[in-house]
């Protein structure tokens, strides 16, 4: 049920930046998702049609780019992929709370269609 | 006659935006923290699977330091009213928050149940999130501690298969430790797992059924306590 609420989020984030007459004419809505952010991309996007069709969003696609965990050791400063949710660096083997990447969701770009006029000719 | 050319075309124009979905919770969870400050409460997220024991620790909890702390719980299910009553009977406010299917509890719930709460001379608020190991994990309440209950008859491996929760996780308690001889749970390995992903979580063995373990958790309670009072002090000078 959690996709839910995400997919309530992602509305009323855009509702918050953009005037309302641009709603319909976003086309696409582009997430990144941490592995730590416990969502799932592929139902995020499947739910995202069906939550949107009797709103100003129902011409608008979500996609969703996965985002690795990515963290920084705190004794040697080097950064290293976190694999099997071990939290500790390969180097020098200290355990670290400093998470650079995985826990995103967040929208960073939105393609919005500005309408050509429907031109007269004589 | 007047041709119309409706071309199928518009401009596709690229907004590079940074948008955080979580960031209305984050502010209203940092509402949450200051009114506590201001009010000097310890407010405490419990957060585990169903049926680990949320509700019975907080009614031992509440037995052994009812006379010394003034507590009040805010207790999240999907539906009922039942925990709410059962902490009620120890003689303090309970408010259960029905959140009618949601998967666990927002800052914005807890913001709205707050008036309905009297919260003078109130020294810990118990949040009894919703019984689930996933979601809850990414909805900050405001909270001084993220209490993460284990119970051992749940197995020892879930800090590996719940990450999330035990990155975001304080304290550690593994209960219903009075099954320990009956149920291969091994202390030393769920401890070793949830250490590799946050190596900053504490743990507490406890039984609230027979009480082992108790007076160590209510003595860290009155501690943490303690240690934001000075903070709030502090913090005034």
């Amino acid at each position: 049920m959690h996709e839910v609420s995400i997919c309530q989020s992602i509305m009323n984030t855009i509702q918050a930046e953009f005037e309302a007459d641009q709603l319909p004419n976003i086309r696409e809505i582009h997430l990144k998702v941490g592995i730590l952010s416990c969502v799932q991309p592929q139902i995020l996007e499947h739910m995202f049609k069906y939550m949107t069709i009797d709103s100003p969003f129902k011409d608008a696609v979500l996609y969703t780019e996965n985002v690795d965990v990515l963290a920084e050791c705190e004794n040697c400063s080097q950064s290293f992929k976190v694999k099997n949710y071990q939290f500790i660096c390969p180097e020098c083997n200290t355990p670290t709370s400093k998470i650079i990447e995985g826990k995103e969701l967040e929208i960073y770009k939105i393609i919005l269609e500005e309408p050509a006029y429907a031109k007269v000719d004589q | 006659m007047q041709k119309l050319t409706n071309k199928p075309v518009g401009t596709l124009k690229v907004h590079d935006v940074s948008l955080n979905l979580l960031k209305a919770n984050d502010f209203v969870a940092e509402v949450i923290r200051d009114e506590m400050k201001t009010k000097n409460i310890l407010l405490i997220n419990l957060v585990s699977s169903p049926g680990s024991g949320k509700t019975a620790l907080l009614e031992e909890t509440i037995k052994i330091l009812k006379d010394r702390v003034n507590i009040a719980v805010l207790v999240g299910d999907l539906e009922t009213e039942r925990d709410a009553i059962r902490i009620r009977k120890h003689g303090i406010q309970a408010l259960q928050i029905v959140t009618g299917g949601t998967c666990h509890l927002e800052a914005q719930m807890i913001k709205q149940a707050m008036p309905s709460i009297d919260l003078t001379g109130i020294d810990i608020l118990f949040i009894e999130n919703v019984g689930n190991l996933v979601c809850p994990a990414s909805y900050d309440l405001g909270e001084d501690l993220r209490v993460t209950l284990i119970s051992c008859t749940e197995g020892d491996d879930k800090p590996k298969k719940y990450p999330s929760m035990f990155l975001t996780t304080d304290i550690m308690l593994i209960t219903k430790s009075d099954l320990l001889p009956y149920v291969p749970f091994s202390i030393d390995a769920v401890i070793k797992d949830a250490h590799e992903v946050n190596s900053k979580i504490e743990n507490y063995v406890l039984s609230s059924l027979k009480g082992e373990g108790m007076d160590e958790w209510c003595k860290f309670l009155v501690r943490q306590l303690n240690l934001k009072r000075k903070e709030v002090l502090t913090d005034a000078i």
